[in-house]
């Protein structure tokens, strides 16, 4: 597996676990979680879109940078933590935007 | 005189109507095998895109039970936090617009995909008043075609590999796996993790199931690719029987495509692969980025 079908495998879990996050937060929280979400899941897009190419545009420490962003949304303590994860992952995720 | 005068020129006609009549049937065939091709394209990435939306964003809730959660969440903000209202009205029906919005923002690189695909098309449509292909023009195609025809047996190849999680229905099963255990454990009894675990079950099939059917229509799309490709190489000497059967293998691929295993889809990617590397006309143009005119074209 490369490292660009590794970062997206990470991505999945992490936006699984902020989905649930998000599906879990009273109506009230819903309205701050969701411009980070709705953000991480464009770039979760692209980052998709860029799999079905042969080539590869990640390296071995963007695989390190999403494991631990995974962890993190995980984990996340509380509703700043997870929306942070999120900018995070989105953050991470730019690369595969072209 | 003048009756053998029109005797050879009927005589002359009927020799030259097979001639233009045959020309024009081949450059009909093309054009079709081309069109085939890409609505099979077209049809094959709308698969992808919907996928990724479904991915997403889970599947679309009828608007009865959008309307039903608007309201709770509605009445749970107005007695608990009335000074969000404002926000949640606004967050409580973002399900009207999200999935479009998603496909315009997120999905834009799909679409000029599309565009490249029926600009290959439409390249063919005048084809058949011309009914003659130049030389210069059969390389330019070849070229288009054998990128469009490979991006398809990548992407199929590329699916099957690393297959779309549906990331919002994942997250609704383990959520309700959770509740359930809890549950459980609660009441001491194994009931309310039984459906759970069977909906989860039932998720993961239908996850490989629509990833499985994604492929599929990529591998058909791969296959009228190569076929029409075929038809392109040998459009100046084929027969039109040969043609036409060539033709028949463009529109009639992907009938049963459906109901081919995981391996066999592979299979047919693999063959696509093998069969555009071992054409010379595309050695070195296949790993051309598809946004990239082949020189065959200036």
């Amino acid at each position: 597996m490369d490292t660009d079908h590794q970062v997206v495998e990470q991505a999945d879990l992490a936006l699984v676990a902020a989905t649930q996050a998000f599906l879990a937060a009273q109506p009230w929280e819903k309205p701050a979680i969701r411009p980070s979400l709705d953000d991480a899941r464009a770039k979760w897009a692209a980052a998709r879109y860029r799999l079905l190419f042969p080539d590869v545009v990640s390296v071995q420490a963007d695989v390190v940078q999403a494991r631990a962003l995974r962890q993190r949304i995980e984990n996340a303590a509380d509703q700043q933590a997870l929306i942070q994860g999120l900018l995070d992952l989105a953050g991470l995720l730019l690369k595969f935007v072209h | 005189m003048q009756f053998q005068r029109l005797a050879k020129s009927l005589v002359v006609l009927l020799l030259t109507l097979p001639v233009f009549g045959c020309t024009e049937e081949r450059a009909l065939a093309l054009k079709t095998a081309a069109e085939s091709f890409g609505n099979k394209a077209s049809a094959a990435i709308d698969t992808v895109v919907e996928l990724s939306v479904r991915a997403s964003l889970g599947k679309q809730a009828t608007e009865e039970v959008s309307i039903d959660r608007a309201k709770q969440a509605l009445l749970l903000t107005q007695k608990n936090r009335p000074d969000q209202l404002n926000a949640v009205i606004t967050e409580s029906f973002k399900w009207l617009q999200e999935r479009e919005a998603l496909r315009r923002t997120a999905y834009a690189d799909y679409d000029k995909l599309k565009a490249a695909y029926a600009s290959y098309a439409a390249a063919y449509k005048r084809l058949p008043e011309g009914s003659l292909i130049a030389a210069k023009d059969i390389a330019c195609s070849a070229a288009l075609g054998g990128r469009l025809t490979k991006y398809m047996a990548d992407a199929g190849k590329a699916l099957s590999a690393a297959p779309v999680a549906l990331i919002w229905e994942t997250a609704e099963g383990r959520a309700a796996l959770a509740a359930g255990a809890a549950r459980a454990n609660t009441i001491n009894q194994e009931k309310p993790i039984d459906e759970p675990v069977r909906a989860y079950v039932a998720l993961l099939k239908e996850q490989d199931r629509i990833n499985a059917e994604a492929v599929a229509k990529l591998a058909d799309a791969a296959e009228a690719g190569a076929h029409t490709l075929d038809l392109i190489e040998k459009y100046n000497d084929i027969s039109i029987a040969d043609l036409l059967k060539g033709l028949r293998r463009v529109l009639v691929v992907g009938d049963s495509s459906l109901s081919f295993s995981s391996k066999a889809q592979i299979d047919r990617l693999d063959n696509v692969i093998g069969k555009l590397n071992s054409k010379p006309a595309l050695t070195g143009v296949l790993a051309l980025p598809l946004n990239q005119t082949p020189i065959e074209c200036n």
